[in-house]
C-alpha cells in the first residue's frame, strides 16, 4: 500500500512544480523521446575569467564543479549558476549571493591561480546534427560577477 | 490475493540458510568498502559538501528541509569514519543488526544531504538493503555475534520477499514513466536520443559509444525501446514468481553492462542489491573456513576502519590504469563485466541441468547428444588444424578477419593512363595530386581490381612470364593505351594516413618497362 502512495505523492510533488522528495522508491523515467533526424538540443556554460593581467581565461563548468559528482553538474548550473532571463526566477541566479560569490572566487583562485577581477558565466546554446555530428552554438545569455 | 497465497508468497519464496546469508553480508561489506570507497570514490565521498556556501543547500521535499544549509568538514569526516567502522563490523559480523541500521542511517543522511546540492541521483534501493536484511538476521553466522552467543540461528526469508518487492517497485516506476512517455511509439527512438545526447553533448565516447552513430536499422533501435519498458514493467509481475524474477534479474545485469559499454553510464550500487538473489548457499558451501577469535577480530575492526577511512580501497588503485574521456572507471566497468558473467555462467550451468534432466529421460538421447558432441568436436579439431596449417584459408573453411588488419600499413594498386607523349618518370611520390596522367577507372573494365592488386604486390621477381601474364590480364584494355601501375603503400602516423606511390611498371599492348629496381 505505502509503495503504490508514496508513488502517487512524487506524481503530485511534481505535478505542482516541485522537485522529486527524498527518500522515495521510485527510480528515474528518461521520459524523452526522440524522433530520427531531430537535432539534439543543450547548452553550454563557460565562465570566462577576468584576470588581473587584463587577460581572459575560458574554464569550462564541469572544471569550475569538479570534485562534485559529474552527475550533479547540470542540475547545479542550472539551479545555482542560471541567468534569470532564462529560468524566469532570481532563485537560479543564487551565485550572486554573498557566500557563494566567495566560494566561486576561492574555487576560481585555486584553478587559475589568481583573484579574478570579474566573471562572466556565459550561457550558449547548442544544436547538434546527429547524423553529421555538426554543432552551431548561439549566444543565450551571460551572467557577470564583480570580485566580493 | 488472498491473504494465504501472500502469505505463501512471502515467507515461503526465499529460503536462505544463516550460511548463505552470512555470505552475502560479507560480500555486501565488501563491495561497499572495496569498490564504492565511501570517502574516496566521486559519488560515495560526502566531504567536498563542506565546502558549499549555504546558498547551495536546496533540499528536495522531505526531511532534509529540517537542515538550512551543509554542515562542517568534521560531520562528513565523523559521517565517513562511522560508516566505516559500521561496515567493518558487518563484515565480521559484530552487532550486526545495529550496523545494518547505522549503515543505512549513515548513507540516507550522507545522501540526503549530496541530494540537497541540487539533484537526485536514485540509490535508494542501495540505501535501504542493510536495513531491511537486517530483519533477515544476517549475522547469524560466520560472525562475532554467533560466536559470543549473541545471536539467534534461526533466518528470516521474508525481507528477501520484500527486498524483491522494492526492486519490482522501483524498476516499474521507471518504466512506466517511459510507457508514458511514448517509448512504445514506432515513430519515435527514445533509447537511440537519449544515446546520441550522451554522445554528442555530454561527451561520453568510450568503449563501444560509437555504435549510436552507426546506420542501425529502425526496428533495432525500436527493440532497445521496447525491450527497456519492457524489462522495467515487468519487474514488478515477476516479483511474485521468484524464478522468473531471478531472470528479470539476471536480465538487469546484462542491460547495466550494456548502459556501461553504449552510454558510458555505470551504476554499480545496485549490482550489490541484485546480488541479494543469487544462490549464496551454495557459494556458502565453498567458501574456505576460517576461525577467527574475537579478541582480534575485535581489534581488527577499529583498525581495518580506520584504514578505509584514511586510505580508501586498494582497489580503487586499478582506476589509475585506464583513462576514460567520460567519467567512467575501470573498477566499475570491471564489476559490470565480473556481474554480467556471474549471469551469463549461472544461465549455462541451469541450462546444462535442464539439458541433462532433458537428455536423462531418454537413453537414446543421451546417445544422440554424446555422438553430436563428439562430432562437433572433431569438426572443430579438424577446421582449427587446417585453417591453422594454411594461411586461414582452407575451402570452404576460413577465418574471418574483418578489421583485424585495421591501424596497420596495407598495400594497394592504382594504375593512371599516360598521355602519348608524357615520359615515364620512376620516382616514388606522396600525394594523389602529383599523380601522372589520369585515372584509369577498373571497375569500368573486366579486370577484377582484387586480382590486380594480388598480382602487382606479390614478392616475387617480375621476370619475362610474369611480365606478359600481366599484358594478358589487361587484355583488349592495352589497345592504344599507355598504362601506369603503382604500388600504393599506406601506413597511420600521427598526422594521419601516410601514403607513398611506387610506379612499378609501364604497359603497352607490346612493351612492359619495369621500374630499375625491380628488373631482373
Amino acid at each position: 500500500m505505502l509503495l503504490p502512495l508514496q508513488y502517487a505523492l512524487v506524481g503530485l510533488v511534481q505535478l505542482g512544480g516541485g522537485r522529486e522528495p527524498w527518500p522515495l522508491v521510485v527510480m528515474p523515467g528518461f521520459k524523452a523521446t526522440w524522433h530520427e533526424g531531430m537535432p539534439l538540443l543543450s547548452q553550454r556554460v563557460t565562465f570566462a575569467i577576468h584576470r588581473p593581467d587584463s587577460t581572459i581565461q575560458h574554464l569550462p563548468a564541469d572544471t569550475v564543479l569538479a570534485g562534485l559528482p559529474y552527475s550533479h553538474h547540470r542540475a547545479m548550473l542550472e539551479a545555482f549558476f542560471r541567468p534569470a532571463s532564462l529560468s524566469g526566477t532570481p532563485e537560479t541566479e543564487r551565485i550572486r549571493h554573498p557566500d557563494a560569490g566567495h566560494w566561486l572566487w576561492k574555487r576560481l583562485q585555486a584553478l587559475t591561480g589568481s583573484s579574478p577581477m570579474r566573471v562572466d558565466i556565459v550561457w550558449e546554446a547548442l544544436r547538434i546534427d546527429p547524423k553529421t555530428g555538426v554543432l552551431q552554438t548561439q549566444p543565450l545569455d551571460t551572467l557577470t560577477l564583480q570580485r566580493p | 490475493m488472498n491473504i494465504a497465497r501472500l502469505d505463501r508468497w512471502l515467507f515461503d519464496s526465499f529460503r536462505p540458510t544463516a550460511r548463505g546469508l552470512a555470505a552475502y553480508r560479507i560480500a555486501y561489506a565488501l563491495f561497499v568498502l572495496l569498490l564504492l570507497d565511501p570517502g574516496h570514490s566521486p559519488y560515495f565521498n560526502f566531504h567536498p559538501l563542506a565546502d558549499l556556501p549555504d546558498s547551495f543547500f536546496l533540499p528536495p521535499p522531505g526531511l532534509m528541509q529540517l537542515f538550512s544549509g551543509f554542515p562542517p568538514r568534521w560531520f562528513f569526516a565523523g559521517l565517513h569514519l562511522l560508516l566505516d567502522l559500521s561496515l567493518v563490523a558487518l563484515l565480521f559480523g559484530y552487532r550486526t543488526r545495529l550496523a545494518s541500521w547505522l549503515t543505512g542511517l549513515l548513507f540516507l543522511i550522507g545522501f540526503g544531504f549530496l541530494f540537497s546540492a541540487g539533484k537526485i541521483n536514485h540509490v535508494i534501493l542501495f540505501v535501504l538493503l542493510p536495513w531491511v536484511m537486517s530483519f533477515s538476521n544476517w549475522g547469524a553466522a560466520w560472525s562475532l555475534d554467533a560466536r559470543l552467543g549473541r545471536t539467534r540461528p534461526d533466518v528470516e526469508g521474508w525481507p528477501l520477499a520484500l527486498l524483491a518487492l522494492l526492486i519490482g517497485f522501483a524498476m516499474f516506476t521507471a518504466g512506466f514513466t517511459k510507457l508514458l512517455g511514448g517509448w512504445l511509439d514506432p515513430t519515435t527512438h527514445a533509447a537511440r536520443g537519449h544515446w546520441l545526447k550522451q554522445y554528442f553533448v555530454i561527451g561520453r565516447r568510450d568503449l563501444l559509444a560509437d555504435l549510436a552513430t552507426a546506420p542501425l536499422p529502425a526496428g533495432l533501435w525500436e527493440l532497445m525501446d521496447w525491450g527497456t519498458v519492457l524489462l522495467e514493467v515487468g519487474f514488478l509481475p515477476a516479483v511474485f514468481a521468484p524464478g522468473l524474477f531471478r531472470g528479470f534479474l539476471g536480465l538487469m545485469v546484462l542491460f547495466h553492462l550494456s548502459t556501461a559499454l553504449l552510454f558510458n553510464i555505470t551504476f554499480v550500487q545496485n549490482l550489490i542489491v541484485y546480488a541479494a538473489f543469487l544462490p549464496w548457499d551454495r557459494v556458502a558451501v565453498r567458501f574456505p573456513r576460517i576461525r577467527l577469535s574475537p579478541r582480534p577480530a575485535l581489534l581488527l575492526i577499529p583498525l581495518l576502519g580506520l584504514a578505509f577511512y584514511f586510505f580508501g580501497s586498494p582497489l580503487r588503485r586499478l582506476d589509475a590504469l585506464a583513462a576514460f574521456s567520460s567519467d567512467l572507471s575501470l573498477t566499475e566497468l570491471l564489476a559490470n563485466v565480473t556481474a554480467a558473467l556471474i549471469v551469463l555462467g549461472l544461465g549455462l550451468i541451469r541450462l546444462r541441468q535442464r539439458l541433462r534432466r532433458l537428455l536423462s529421460l531418454s537413453p537414446a538421447a543421451v546417445v544422440a547428444h554424446r555422438r553430436v558432441r563428439r562430432a562437433l568436436v572433431t569438426v572443430l579439431v579438424l577446421y582449427a588444424t587446417l585453417v591453422a596449417t594454411h594461411a586461414g584459408e582452407f575451402w570452404p573453411m576460413s577465418v574471418f578477419p574483418m578489421f583485424s588488419r585495421a591501424g596497420q600499413p596495407w598495400t594497394r594498386a592504382v594504375v593512371r593512363e599516360l598521355e602519348a607523349t608524357e615520359p615515364v618518370r620512376w620516382d616514388t611520390l606522396q600525394a594523389p595530386a602529383t599523380l601522372p596522367g589520369r585515372p584509369f577507372p577498373l571497375n569500368a573494365t573486366t579486370l577484377d581490381p582484387v586480382d590486380l592488386i594480388n598480382f602487382v604486390t606479390r614478392p616475387e621477381p617480375w621476370d619475362a612470364q610474369r611480365r606478359q601474364t600481366l599484358q594478358r590480364l589487361f587484355g583488349p584494355e592495352l589497345e592504344g593505351r599507355r598504362l601506369l601501375v603503382l604500388q600504393v603503400q599506406g601506413a597511420p602516423s600521427a598526422e594521419g594516413v601516410q601514403l607513398r606511390y611506387i610506379p612499378i611498371l609501364a604497359l603497352t599492348a607490346d612493351t612492359v618497362l619495369l621500374h630499375p629496381a625491380l628488373r631482373p
